[in-house]
């Protein structure tokens, strides 16, 4: 898994776009929710990225569980509403196209 | 319980060898002093572990809080952020590296060291086991050691503890441990790893983050039913949050320097086998000290062991 580029360029996507998340300042009930709801999803699947990078210490490795789809059903579900508040919650950049790579990276990783 | 075993264990050793310093060599005056100090870095090193499961543990119970609701309460979905086999591995390397220590102020002495035996053997042999299998060998991480070398360094270690012939050749000793010692701080180097690019180091900014806006999310979506002092604690919370992100942060960096040291002072201490002066070693292995003393502290502020 880790000799395979799909690996580290998804890690990078979905990295990327958490730090957008973790950098943007919503302000308001549905905004905030949003953010805190895509944040939770990105930093789900980053987790489960540490994980199975931690696994391989001890020889472990971990399959996609449903924790894992949930978080890629939520970023999917998220993508619009994200796109459209970008702006107004201080996100530069196309977050849409970032949350595109990230999500088909994540497709191949977790084998989804 | 086994945490005060091994500090009983290499006190008492680093005690009696410096109680009776006058009749060792020079070599084996640095290999005391580098133990003791070895085994005081090597011990913090667990609590970066502790640190990061702490922070999952609280976005634990922040999901619960949120969800619970919709999803009630499921025991299972508590898990640690490393598994107990993951936990283990590490927790078994880090044994041995402590084992290391105390066995380098063993054999400085000019004594029996069979019931050090007897326990290095014991722990040698899981390390060994580690090493065969683990799968250390699909290691990756870290583009200047792959699997084969870290897993190599891990049968090494082993190797020394449980090998009793080479009890009294402390300078083969050093020898074979030379290389070994610099891989295995530098397979723990890459577990704590990099805010942005894996490790504990950004699960540690995963969990803060999603911390800081969930606790955000919680605020908006409940100030009009919060009385404003319950909103006024509930905003206080957030550069809290923000400051223990830091404050670990800076503990887990400051873990990687421990274990950078702790490979060079023991290279120093390989560099002076036939010096009868080191006073480049000397400074090494007090700054060692130092630091396993700082980091102690630091985690004992920022974790619940000292709570």
């Amino acid at each position: 898994m880790a000799t395979n580029p799909i690996f580290p360029n998804t890690r990078t996507a979905l990295q990327t776009l958490e730090n957008q998340l973790a950098a943007a300042n919503p302000v308001g009930a549905q905004a905030s929710q949003a953010v805190a709801d895509a944040l939770d999803a990105t930093a789900t699947l980053l987790t489960a990225l540490n994980q199975e990078e931690a696994a391989q210490l001890s020889g472990q490795m971990i399959a996609a569980g449903q924790d894992v789809k949930d978080a890629v059903q939520k970023l999917t579900n998220l993508k619009k509403q994200l796109a459209q508040i970008a702006s107004d919650i201080g996100i530069l950049g196309d977050i849409a196209d970032g949350l595109d790579t990230a999500l088909s990276g994540c497709k191949t990783v977790f084998g989804i | 319980m086994a945490r005060a075993k091994a500090i009983r264990a290499c006190v008492c050793f680093c005690a009696v060898m410096m109680a009776s310093g006058c009749g060792l060599s020079p070599l084996a005056k640095r290999a005391t002093a580098y133990s003791k100090a070895a085994s005081t870095a090597t011990l913090e090193v667990k609590s970066a572990y502790q640190l990061v499961e702490e922070s999952y543990y609280d976005v634990e119970v922040a999901s619960l809080q949120k969800n619970f609701d919709t999803d009630g309460f499921d025991p299972a979905k508590f898990q640690p952020f490393l598994s107990e086999e993951d936990m283990k591995a590490r927790t078994q390397l880090l044994e041995g590296l402590q084992q290391y220590a105390t066995l380098l102020a063993a054999v400085s002495g000019n004594q029996e060291v069979t019931a050090l035996d007897k326990q290095s053997e014991a722990v040698g042999k899981k390390v060994q086991a580690l090493s065969k299998d683990s799968g250390l060998q699909t290691v990756a991480k870290n583009a200047s050691m792959d699997g084969g070398i870290a897993a190599a360094a891990v049968d090494a270690l082993g190797r020394v503890l449980m090998q009793r012939e080479m009890a009294k050749e402390l300078p083969s000793i050093l020898d074979s441990m030379q290389k070994p010692m610099d891989q295995i701080c530098q397979l723990l180097e890459d577990d704590i790893g990099d805010p942005q690019t894996g490790g504990l180091r950004n699960q540690l900014k995963l969990d803060y983050d999603r911390l800081i806006k969930d606790q955000t999310a919680f605020i908006y979506a409940n100030e009009k039913t919060m009385s404003p002092s319950e909103k006024q604690d509930a905003i206080a919370k957030l550069p809290e949050l923000a400051a223990a992100e830091k404050k670990g942060d800076a503990a887990l960096a400051q873990t990687q320097e421990a274990l950078k040291k702790l490979a060079t002072t023991h290279d120093a201490l390989v560099d002076t086998k036939k010096s009868k002066d080191a006073p480049a070693f000397e400074s090494l292995v007090s700054q060692l000290e130092e630091e396993g003393q700082q980091l102690g502290a630091v985690y004992s502020a920022t974790t619940a062991k000292g709570k």
